[in-house]
């Protein structure tokens, strides 16, 4: 009995001192922090507003981003393969509309862009309420300004970057919001436009009011920037909004181009370098798609700007003549920055038209381990955009002096350019396509958009995501754009170059 | 609620103490073999319902009416024995073991260890007769073909690599899986049975469905497959057994990829001078001495298609290149094994030490060393200490570092030779093709890269067993699972990439090498106090369980890489200028679980069992952390009252019965994802989320007839409801969080099973018996609270395709499909156009009228009612049902063994297929031989590719029928052993065959492909293969 009464003891005791156990069964998430982590007090506020831009970037230039199907069919890379849209935005002729469904193997590319510009959005204004409710950033507030600022800045490359892309967006903010996401709520690009360069402004304001330093690993770059050099970059982000936004010229007659000059004048004056890490946090991976031997080649548009003697089409018929290799190309660049190509990888059976003689080196080094600078915003861009500015106000031989110093000139060791309006344009159209090629995203396109330059039925910018749609709550089919038959110059192309 | 269970355990427990009776009549009862006592024997007064049970020392006492003669005692394993009372107070017993019921005694899900003609549920026992007739190179694959209901495929032919199992339907949504609970001596196994060695185990139990798995609760929603190893107990007392066993074998693939051989390109004028060197196309410029394929700076111009662009011209060399990268790789296992017993001491411990080399080039494969510790100790009459113990030690060396290397050596047109060198004179030039920048040479990366995988794990388990009463004894364990599992991939400082480099070095570059390891690490530690509870009251017997278990699982992992060594040669971290990345995880399950079990069995013919368990577990959400299971069944023996001529048993049984799957770690939790410190709001967080749960419906039919054959028929109907959902959210509108599990959703699912085992002959020299199995499983998802998604793994970019839809098969797959009759046309004609401007082509596709032959010759998608192309169902992944058939002939000292599987149905996706198609290597394009009138133009196979857009035209047929298992042995006689001087007592020689023949139209490697879930077939699969093998065994 008493060996019973002992197996008894433990086994109840066991049970019921188990049992009695309830905080037992909680367990931490060590893994992921929360919502209360990381808006804990000033520091984690402060932690949370340094990862704001690498997301913006990732839903840039992510191997899945809209970055190479913009690139593709903006007619500055050509691809043939399918990956992200490439071939499907680039078919000839160009018929296809942007295929919405949320079952597209390739749904994820405009998704992943909204996604990400919203993910730092929200965070942004996260971090705003929550300073807004008295929480200090710094010793008595001292680093208030620079989070504060920052968040402001990536509320507007995010919104700028979702007006660039979408045809509407929704504005929400630490103290606006929409009480139901149906289209009808959302806004149209113009305004999106506006709200984005409202934050970019304000941040711009505090950079002025204010000095702080930007650390590197905020941004990404290879040095710190002061408030100062911060100031630049908000300035030419906002110049960026206003330019690369018109979808067609009318629109591009109607941009405040004074405004645009204010802007970029107080713009970057030198390259904005993202420095990339070996594949860890930093990478432009759609970059590298685009010039990655057997990927992305140089479009014989962009080849026949730096070469006239090359076609500026490769007919989609097997007799087209092979083009040899360039011996005195107007742009030197052909040489230095790009190489030849004397036989394709790409399949006949896709389209002649996919075929290139040229691809792109430049950045063939920094690529074999995704180490090392990538320019996001050249020193160029914000130059052509002072160019355009002083185009578009009358002050051509201003702008001609801005292009014949810039890269035309030192890199591309291209003859001056004259101060004539059709010339100035086409000058800086030579540098979107060719100085920064691959650089940012989309430029090129948003280039050939705004210069009705896109090939007929091409959309001119995007619809909200399937996916979104459908979580929405809207059903099948999803509104989008693109094909010959709804070309109408305001979503899709009705023009083009060819 | 957990009060109230409290109080059940405890009226439970007081209930059978309660009723327990006095005695007079005396005895022990023992083994007849050993000599030992036998434990918990019931022992009845014949014709009353006076009866009790022996105590741990055999012993028993009763009290018997007057006028009672005789004693019935029956006893699980043991053959049911009469004893004459007589006139003294002593009644002492011998009892004997039957062997065939013993091997059909049921312990794993019921109340107590319980024969197959007494069971409520569905649990299938397999013994080490059917286990081992060829033995598995492990545990993984033991199962196919021989049980009903369970699914099994191998979606990788690596070495080691595990198999999927599914236990009847499958019956969760894509964010879990379908894999049984695994238990090995009654630890949980979160292992792969890959690693697991054949040769221990005694038997396994297979646990079906949501009603027999009820008692496991929480994490048995997918059934539970239980392995029992070889104990001391499996030899005679006072004796010492040792096996010896080697086996060695050779492994193959069974079938390489018929490709195409044929080219549509222009050749140059002259190019049959060049046949043997290279292929000369028209408008290319070749420099001097140019031989193969591989690119050349120096080459100039394209290779143009002609006209017709039929694939008929042919290639100026035609290698087969997966003749240099397939091989025969060797395989061996060498098996020692020592068995010991006395009277209160059994030990069984082995060692195996296996090695599979595989089929690919330059690739060791996989090395395996198990060790296995199972002692059993009696220390008292009462008490009982058991420990098993296994550890396992694996190797891996992976060919390469991934998938990459099978689509290239499938993408490689016919001239390319693998064996040229690299400008520094590595041999495996890198760009073998000048034709295609992306595909490189596969045997490049298997030279160069390093990729090798180390695992160790220990299981292990140690228990007390107390015999507390005659009718009562109580267990205590502890259960260990450690696992560590770690890899590096290791590309040195000369590895090649093809770009970034100069014309003197054809345009590639070194990468400068990179360096990646991970580690992982698990440590499970579980708990368990059980009370069993065996108890006769006449005509009724009652068993019961009481059981609490704890369940403690730590796990992380952390991984670093880094690119670019600063000296070659060097794969050491310190070697970089900077670290690129690392990261680490952790995780931490927490689990308490409470069951009670009691099984009723009256007069041996009406057999009521019933379950409660209730889990509260660190994964369920705050609001939802307890979760009860139950489940009660039945069963009537008809043929203990009906007397059937010819049939010897027949049962009927129902059982109704929960069992659910436990949600991941981290899906409860409001997250952020961090990315290098920084933060970005990802998962809103769910206190409400539960475990799924399913609950299921069987009945079974089970008859023994003519003393030769065994049917069982069982229909389960399962609703596995609260499925694990990932649902979107706006982030704009929920602080930037885009999704949050929830629980919703519905899958519904109805198996029928049957069994059919046969003993046809059974003479003293010839035997002959067989074992048909047949399962047919449907499966549909009855309620979905999202929008439709398509889920599923691919390759390369690739639309995934296998569609989770309200009211849809479970496993369909979507996507476009082909205008295939004229009355289909003539509702989406195009403007302008009539019936009469297309044609039904010779494969059965419409066509533009005038166009079959050219190259404007394409099938024409369907389009829905509003114009859009048509997105509907393409395929269904599940099979219509399976089947398997062993047969064992035994002639004298000889056996010979097989063992059939057949899949009817199941459709494979062959995304592999539409690949080769897009590189003009599908040998379907290829028109060389082809009668003119029948050619067609690459255009025409290149739609059907629709760059990899899912589409009908690649969904095929994955019936195969499968020579699985074949074993012809002898055993030599005792007599001839003589020469060992009586040291050696036998010797058992067998030739063996694994996956010797696969019969399928399938027109992949083999009809065996993906897994069960998503039966796609993509271009990174390492094919399976076939294995023959010589195996001796030894008992010394």
């Amino acid at each position: 009995m008493k060996k019973i009464k002992f197996i008894y003891a433990i086994a109840l005791a066991l049970f019921l001192v188990q049992g009695c156990k309830e905080d037992l069964l909680v367990v931490e998430n060590e893994n992921q922090p929360d919502f209360d982590k990381v808006f804990s007090n000033g520091a984690a506020l402060e932690n949370l507003a340094s990862g704001l831009y690498v997301t913006i970037y990732n839903g840039e230039h992510a191997g899945g981003s809209v970055q190479p199907m913009l690139a593709t069919s903006s007619d500055n890379v050509s691809c043939s393969w399918g990956n992200f849209g490439m071939r499907d935005m680039s078919w000839e002729p160009r018929n296809n509309a942007w295929n919405n469904a949320p079952t597209y193997a390739y749904q994820g590319t405009t998704l992943s862009l909204w996604n990400n510009m919203y993910s730092s959005i929200n965070t942004a204004s996260d971090v705003l309420k929550a300073m807004g409710t008295g929480v200090n950033i710094g010793a008595n507030g001292a680093d208030n300004a620079r989070t504060k600022a920052f968040c402001r800045f990536a509320q507007g490359v995010g919104y700028g970057n979702l007006a660039l892309v979408f045809d509407k967006a929704f504005i929400v903010d630490e103290k606006t919001t929409v009480a139901e996401a149906t289209l009808a709520s959302a806004s149209a690009y113009t305004k999106v436009a506006e709200s984005a360069l409202a934050y970019l402004d304000e941040a711009s304001a505090l950079a002025t009011a204010n000095t702080f330093t930007i650390p590197k690993s905020w941004l990404g770059t290879d040095k710190d920037y002061s408030s100062a050099e911060f100031k630049k970059l908000v300035n030419t982000y906002a110049a960026r909004v206003l330019a690369y936004s018109p979808r067609n010229k009318t629109q591009l007659a109607a941009v405040n181009w004074a405004k645009v000059k204010t802007y970029a004048d107080a713009g970057l004056t030198s390259d904005f370098v993202v420095v990339q890490d070996g594949y860890a946090k930093w990478y432009d991976e759609a970059g590298d798609y685009l010039v990655y031997q057997g990927w992305g080649v140089t479009d014989n548009y962009v080849v026949n700007m730096m070469d006239p003697s090359k076609p500026k089409h490769w007919t989609d018929v097997s007799t087209f003549p092979y083009p040899t290799a360039s011996t005195d190309p107007v742009d030197k660049r052909l040489f230095s920055d790009y190489e030849y190509v004397a036989s394709q990888w790409f399949q006949a059976a896709r389209g002649y038209y996919h075929y290139s003689p040229y691809r792109n080196k430049r950045y063939d080094e920094m690529y074999v381990a995704a180490v090392g600078p990538k320019p996001q915003i050249m020193k160029a861009e914000n130059d052509m955009l002072k160019a355009e500015a002083r185009a578009y106000t009358s002050d051509l031989a201003g702008a001609a002096t801005i292009i014949n110093a810039s890269t035309r000139k030192t890199r591309g060791q291209m003859a001056d350019v004259a101060a004539v309006s059709a010339d100035v344009v086409q000058a800086i159209h030579h540098e979107r396509h060719v100085e920064m090629y691959t650089t940012g995203m989309g430029l090129q396109f948003f280039e050939m958009r705004k210069r009705d330059l896109l090939q007929k039925g091409t959309p001119l910018h995007f619809p909200i995501p399937g996916k979104t749609q459908q979580t929405m709550g809207l059903t099948v089919p999803f509104y989008t754009f693109g094909t010959v038959a709804l070309a109408d110059g305001i979503n899709t192309s009705n023009a083009g170059w060819r | 609620m957990k009060k109230l269970l409290q109080s059940l355990f405890l009226l439970l427990f007081i209930a059978f103490q309660a009723i327990a009776q006095e005695r007079t009549v005396t005895g022990t009862v023992t083994d007849k073999t050993d000599g030992l006592p036998l434990p918990g024997v019931s022992v009845k007064v014949k014709g009353t319902n006076v009866g009790t049970s022996t105590g741990g020392d055999g012993r028993y006492s009763l009290r018997v009416p007057s006028g009672a003669t005789t004693l019935i005692l029956t006893y699980i394993g043991y053959s049911t024995q009469e004893a004459s009372i007589g006139s003294g107070n002593t009644v002492n017993v011998q009892l004997t073991t039957d062997a065939k019921q013993l091997s059909e005694v049921i312990v794993t899900g019921v109340a107590g260890a319980t024969t197959k003609e007494k069971l409520t549920v569905s649990v299938t026992k397999l013994g080490e007769d059917r286990l081992n007739a060829v033995t598995g190179t492990s545990l993984a694959g033991a199962l196919s073909g021989k049980v009903a209901g369970i699914k099994a495929s191998s979606p990788s032919g690596t070495p080691g690599a595990a198999v999927d199992i599914q236990l009847r339907a499958d019956n969760n949504l894509n964010n879990v899986g379908s894999g049984p609970l695994i238990l090995i001596d009654g630890v949980i196994f979160t292992g792969s049975l890959a690693d697991v060695n054949a040769d221990d185990v005694s038997s396994m139990e297979v646990v079906k469905g949501a009603a027999a798995s009820a008692l496991y609760g929480s994490r048995a929603g997918n059934g539970v497959i239980a392995i029992t190893t070889k104990r001391g107990n499996s030899i005679a007392l006072n004796s010492v057994k040792v096996n010896v066993r080697n086996e060695a074998g050779i492994q193959e693939i069974a079938n390489t990829l018929d490709l195409s051989t044929h080219h549509p390109f222009q050749l140059a004028s002259d190019y049959q001078q060049y046949v043997g060197t290279f292929t000369k196309y028209q408008g290319v410029t070749y420099p001097a001495g140019y031989r193969d394929a591989g690119h050349s700076p120096l080459i100039s111009g394209n290779r143009v298609p002609k006209a017709d662009h039929y694939m008929d011209n042919p290639y100026g060399i035609t290698r087969n290149q997966q003749d240099d990268f397939f091989n025969q790789g060797v395989n061996y296992a060498n098996f020692v094994s020592m068995t010991s017993r006395t009277e209160k001491t059994g030990v069984y411990a082995s060692f195996e030490n296996n090695s599979q080399q595989g089929i690919i080039k330059m690739t060791d494969g996989y090395k395996r060393q198990n060790f296995r510790f199972n002692v059993d100790q009696q220390i008292a009459p009462w008490l009982k200490f058991s420990t098993s113990n296994l550890l396992v030690n694996t190797n891996t060396q992976y060919p390469g570092s991934g998938g990459g290397i099978f689509f290239n050596i499938a993408l490689a047109e016919p001239d390319v030779n693998l064996n040229q060198f690299n400008p520094d004179g590595q041999p495996y030039y890198l760009r073998m093709n000048h034709w295609s920048g992306e595909t490189t040479n596969p045997l490049y990366t298997l030279y160069k890269t390093q990729r090798n995988d180390k695992k160790f794990n220990w299981v292990g388990n140690f228990a007390l067993n107390a015999r507390v009463t005659s009718w009562a004894n109580f267990d205590v364990s502890h259960s260990i699972e450690r696992s560590s599992y770690r890899y590096r991939n290791y590309n040195p400082k000369d590895y090649w990439t093809p770009t970034g480099g100069t014309a003197a070095t054809n345009g590639m570059s070194y990468t400068n090498g990179n360096l990646q390891d991970y580690s992982d690490e698990g440590n499970s530690q579980n708990t368990q106090a059980t009370l069993n509870m065996v108890k006769d009251f006449g005509d009724l017997t009652l068993r019961g369980k009481l059981s609490y278990l704890y369940e403690n699982r730590r796990y992380e992992n952390y991984q670093v890489s880094s690119s670019q060594f600063g000296v070659a040669g060097i794969p050491n971290y310190d070697n970089f200028a900077v670290i690129n990345d690392a990261a680490s995880y952790d995780e931490t399950e927490r689990a308490q679980n409470y069951f009670a079990i009691l099984g009723v069995d009256y007069k041996d013919k009406f057999l009521l069992d019933g379950m409660y368990r209730y889990d509260g577990s660190s994964l369920f959400g705050s609001a939802e952390r307890w979760n009860p299971y139950y489940r009660i069944s039945g069963a009537y023996r008809i043929s203990e009252d009906v007397k059937i001529p010819g049939i010897d048993e027949l049962k009927v049984r129902a059982a109704y019965g929960t069992a659910g799957i436990r949600p991941g770690f981290a899906w409860q939790y409001e997250t952020f994802t961090l990315n290098n410190g920084s933060a970005a709001a990802v998962q809103k967080g769910n206190r409400n989320l539960k475990p799924s749960q399913t609950a299921e419906t069987e009945v079974g039919l089970n008859v023994d007839f003519l003393k030769k054959f065994s049917f069982e028929g069982v229909y389960a109907q399962s609703v596995t409801d609260d499925q694990f959902l990932n649902v979107p959210l706006l982030g704009f509108l929920n602080n930037g969080f885009t999704s949050q599990f929830q629980n919703a959703g519905k899958v519904e699912s109805k198996t029928l099973e049957l069994s059919l085992s046969a003993n046809w002959i059974k003479k003293k020299d010839f035997s002959w018996s067989s074992n048909l199995v047949y399962s047919r499983i449907r499966q549909q998802i009855t309620e979905l609270p999202v929008p439709p998604y398509v889920f599923g793994s691919t390759d390369g970019g690739g639309q995934q395709m296998f569609f989770i839809k309200e009211n849809e098969t479970y496993g369909a797959m979507y996507g476009h499909s082909w205008v295939k009759s004229l009355d289909q046309m003539s509702k989406q004609l195009p403007a302008g156009k009539t019936i009469a401007d297309y044609v039904v082509n010779s494969k059965g596709y419409v066509i533009a009228a005038g166009t079959e032959g050219k190259i404007t010759e394409k099938a024409i998608k369907r389009l829905d009612e509003k114009g859009a192309i048509l997105f509907d169902k393409i395929g269904d992944g599940n099979a219509d049902y399976n089947m398997g058939l062993a047969n064992t002939f035994n002639y004298k000292r000889a056996t010979l063994y097989f063992l059939l599987d057949f899949k009817k149905g199941g459709d494979i996706y062959n995304a592999k297929g539409q690949w080769l198609t897009r590189d003009l290597r599908n040998p379907e394009m290829d028109q060389s031989g082809v009668a003119q009138a029948d050619k067609k133009a690459y255009d025409y196979f290149l739609n059907f590719y629709d760059v990899n857009t899912p589409n009908a035209y690649w969904v095929e047929d994955g019936t195969y029928l499968k020579l699985r298992e074949l074993a012809i042995g002898y055993t030599f006689p005792l007599k001839s052993l003589n020469v060992f001087g009586g040291v050696v007592k036998s010797i058992n020689v067998k030739a063996v065959g694994r996956n010797l023949l696969n019969f399928d139209n399938y027109s992949g490697y083999d009809a065996e492909v993906g897994s069960i879930r998503q039966p796609y077939d993509g271009t990174s699969k390492y094919p399976n293969f076939r294995n023959y093998a010589f195996s001796v065994s030894m008992d010394f």
